[in-house]
């Protein structure tokens, strides 16, 4: 049987989990396909002045989004 | 993986960890410091953050290949909920890599901390602000006391982001004298200034951070509450946008600057120094900057 076009949209879209240094935890919703640079780009932040881990392994900004994914973003920029 | 976006290239961890490491041998070896550092004292200007962190930490770990000593300098500021914080991660990090520490405070030394010289600038009665206060105290003090422990060459955590701000901010100011000294290495042609370089000049402010992280290095995120305030912090934001859209932006500034440094370094004549009248520290006036700030200070505190 088909999905219903609710269930399809819900299946397209995967839940994210960020830890944003130092502002604190936010959880979003994006759709499938995601990359991080997007992410960003949701978040307001420049590429440049952060830098994302997957656990302990930084990755890239054409890295897609996985379901339930928990990333942590660190601001590179600071005073001193 | 990590992504190099002026490069249009992604390295390993490996390969960046290479990387990193060759760019710091390319301001060694480009300066003619490599040769000479056989013997002699660093001493490394370290705050606890990430730059003067990194500094330390591959300064250090060439020290065994190159023959030469290395220890870290602290000049404390005093600026609550931030440099407490700093310091003790540093001395953690010094005491990781065998390193000795010596801390100098700028309350002792010059009579305030920046949190007063702060105070006073938001109050109306100071129009220095807390940076300009902080970077020439910091300054005078590091030279002072790298000298007094014997050090011939003084480090910093200095990147490519705060070349190419520094680049700007000089240009602004039409202060060509500024542009062709700042180099990946200052040297001073009086004897009581220590030489000056860069380790991290071909390293990017984001490239600095990684290191940063990959080598497993730890500071408290937290923010100087003046850094705000300065005409850099505008810039670093400016030029961040620039190179999201213009990938490559930084490096071709830096590129400009070190051509512009060739071309007017032999026109530009640099101003004879002399003895500040006060201090004796090394000045182009009658008194050097740092006691001049000195007097302003204590003239306004006394009123």
């Amino acid at each position: 049987m088909e999905p219903t076009g609710s269930r399809s949209k819900e299946a397209n879209l995967l839940r994210v989990r960020v830890d944003l240094i130092p502002e604190g935890m936010k959880e979003l919703t994006v759709p499938r396909g995601t990359i991080i640079e997007h992410l960003l780009h949701m978040l307001k932040l420049n590429p440049e002045e952060v830098i994302v881990l997957r656990g302990e392994e930084p990755i890239t900004e054409d890295e897609e989004i996985v379901d339930d994914d928990c990333l942590r973003i660190i601001r590179v920029v600071s005073g001193g | 993986m990590i992504k190099l976006n002026y490069l249009g290239e992604s390295l390993c961890k490996e390969c960046f960890l290479r990387y990193f490491e060759e760019q710091v041998m390319r301001v060694l070896k480009g300066t003619g410091l490599l040769s000479r550092l056989s013997g002699k004292l660093v001493v490394v200007a370290t705050s606890g953050g990430k730059d003067s962190s990194n500094a330390l930490y591959i300064l250090k770990e060439l020290s065994e290949s190159y023959d030469y000593e290395v220890a870290a300098l602290l000049v404390n500021e005093g600026i609550k909920g931030y440099r407490e914080h700093k310091a003790k991660a540093l001395r953690a990090l010094c005491t990781r890599l065998g390193v000795n520490l010596i801390e100098v405070s700028m309350k002792k030394e010059m009579g305030v901390t920046i949190d007063q010289v702060a105070l006073l600038h938001e109050r109306g009665k100071l129009r220095l602000k807390p940076c300009s206060v902080c970077g020439v105290f910091r300054r005078y003090l590091m030279n002072i006391y790298a000298k007094e422990v014997g050090a011939e060459y003084v480090a910093t955590g200095h990147n490519l982001d705060d070349e190419v701000q520094t680049f700007i901010m000089n240009i602004i100011r039409g202060d060509l004298q500024s542009i062709v000294r700042e180099g990946p290495v200052t040297r001073p042609h009086i004897g009581e200034l220590i030489p000056r370089f860069k380790p991290l000049y071909y390293l990017t402010e984001k490239e600095s951070m990684l290191h940063f992280i990959l080598r497993g290095l730890e500071t408290p995120y937290v923010e100087c509450p003046y850094a705000k305030l300065s005409m850099r912090y505008q810039l670093r934001t400016m030029i961040n946008s620039l190179e999201q859209h213009s990938p490559g932006t930084k490096h071709r500034l830096l590129r400009v600057k070190e051509s512009l440094r060739k071309k007017l370094g032999q026109q530009i004549i640099q101003q004879r120094l002399r003895r500040c009248s006060l201090c004796g520290m090394p000045t182009s006036h009658d008194i050097c900057r740092a006691c001049e700030i000195k007097i302003e200070l204590e003239r306004i505190i006394k009123a």
